[in-house]
C-alpha cells in the first residue's frame, strides 16, 4: 500500500467521522415540524371554536344593543317629547307669573288708593263722629230746654185752669149777689161757689204723669244702661223706657237708679243689643 | 500463473476504515430512527419527493 493510499484512508475515515458526528448533532437538535404543525393545528381549532363561540356571543351582544339602542331610542324621544311639554308648561307658567306680577301691581296700587280712601274716610267719618256727639250733646240740651218748656207749660195750663175756675167761681159768687140783690132784703147767707177751689198745682220740675219722656242712651254695660233723662225730666224709679233705633223696637229699661239729669236701668225683654246714641222713650 | 494472496499491510489502517464505516452507518441509522420517529415510516419514501 502506497503512502497517499494511507494517508486517504485515514483523511476519509475522519472526514466520516466529521460528518457523521455533525449529522448527528444537526438532526439531535432539529425540530419536530410535524409535532409543531398538529400543535399548531390543534391551537387553530381551538381559536377557531373560540371565535365562532365569540362571535355569537359578540351577535348576541350585538342584537341586546340593538335592542338596548332602539328602547333608548324610545325613551329619548319619549323624554324629548316630555321635555317640549315641560318647556312650554314653564313658558306658560311664565307668562302666568308675569300675568300674575302685574295683577298683583295693579292691586297693589288699588289696595293703595283703597288704604288713601279708607285714611279719608276715617278722617271724614271721626270729623262726622265729633258733629254726632256735637249734635246730641245739642239735642240733650235741647230736650232739657224742651222739657223744661214743657214743665212750664203745664205749670201754666194748670196755673190756667186755677185761674179759670176762679174766675167761674166768681162768676157764681157774681150771679148769687145779683139774685140776693133781686129778692130785697134777704139776709145774706154764706156763698158756698159750686166750682172747688183747686190749689192743687203739681211742682214745675216734675212731669204730669202719661206724658212723654224722651232721652238719649249714653252708655251701654251688658245689662245696665244709663239714659240721658233725669229726674228734673220726671224720671222716677222703676219707670220703663223703651228703646228704639229708628222704627225698630231693641229693648225695654227698667229704671233701677236715678239722678237729676241722667238715669241708669237694667235690660228687659230684649231683641236686640242698645248701642249708645238710641233714643228712649216711655211711650211708643 | 501462480495464486497471489491478499493481505492488508497493516490492521490499523484496517481498523480505522471499519470504525470509520460503522460511524457513518450508525449516523444513518440515527438519522433514519428520528426521521421515522418524527415524520412516520412513510416520510422515508417522500424525501425525495418535490413538495406539492
Amino acid at each position: 500500500m502506497s503512502i497517499l493510499t494511507k494517508i486517504l484512508a485515514v483523511l476519509l475515515s475522519l472526514f466520516s467521522l466529521l460528518l457523521a458526528g455533525m449529522v448527528v448533532t444537526f438532526v439531535g437538535n432539529a425540530n419536530n415540524y410535524k409535532q409543531s404543525y398538529e400543535e399548531a393545528k390543534n391551537l387553530s381549532v381551538v381559536l377557531q371554536a373560540e371565535l365562532a363561540t365569540k362571535d355569537e356571543q359578540y351577535n348576541v351582544q350585538v342584537n341586546k344593543c340593538t335592542e338596548l339602542k332602539k328602547q333608548l331610542q324610545l325613551e329619548l324621544q319619549n323624554t324629548e317629547a316630555d321635555k317640549n311639554q315641560m318647556a312650554s308648561d314653564l313658558r306658560k307658567a311664565e307668562r302666568l307669573a308675569l300675568q300674575y306680577q302685574s295683577q298683583a301691581d295693579s292691586w297693589k296700587g288699588v289696595m293703595t288708593g283703597f288704604e288713601q280712601s279708607v285714611r279719608n274716610l276715617q278722617a271724614s267719618l271721626s270729623q262726622t263722629q265729633e258733629q254726632l256727639d256735637m249734635a246730641r250733646s245739642q239735642g240733650v240740651k235741647d230736650q232739657k230746654e224742651l222739657n223744661q218748656i214743657t214743665a212750664d207749660l203745664y205749670e201754666k195750663i194748670v196755673q190756667l185752669q186755677s185761674l179759670d175756675a176762679e174766675r167761674r167761681r166768681l162768676l157764681e159768687q157774681k150771679k148769687e149777689l145779683e139774685s140776693l140783690m133781686a129778692t130785697n132784703g134777704s139776709p145774706a147767707k154764706e156763698i158756698v161757689p159750686i166750682t172747688p177751689l183747686n190749689r192743687t198745682a203739681s211742682p214745675a220740675t216734675t212731669a204730669p204723669a202719661g206724658t212723654d219722656v224722651k232721652g238719649l242712651v249714653i252708655e251701654v254695660q251688658q245689662n245696665l244702661i244709663t239714659l240721658s233723662v233725669g229726674s228734673a225730666d220726671g224720671v222716677k224709679e222703676k219707670m220703663v223706657f223703651h228703646i228704639t233705633r229708628g222704627d225698630r223696637f231693641l229693648c225695654d229699661v227698667v229704671v233701677t237708679n236715678v239722678d237729676i239729669n241722667r238715669c241708669a236701668g237694667v235690660l228687659d225683654l230684649v231683641q236686640q243689643s242698645p248701642q249708645v246714641g238710641d233714643t228712649a222713650s216711655t211711650q211708643l | 500463473m501462480a495464486k497471489k494472496t491478499i493481505r492488508p499491510d497493516s490492521d490499523v489502517y484496517t481498523a480505522i476504515l471499519a470504525l470509520a464505516c460503522l460511524a457513518v452507518l450508525a449516523a444513518a441509522v440515527f438519522v433514519t430512527l428520528t426521521c421515522i420517529n418524527y415524520y412516520g415510516s412513510d416520510a422515508l419514501l417522500q424525501i425525495a419527493q418535490v413538495p406539492k
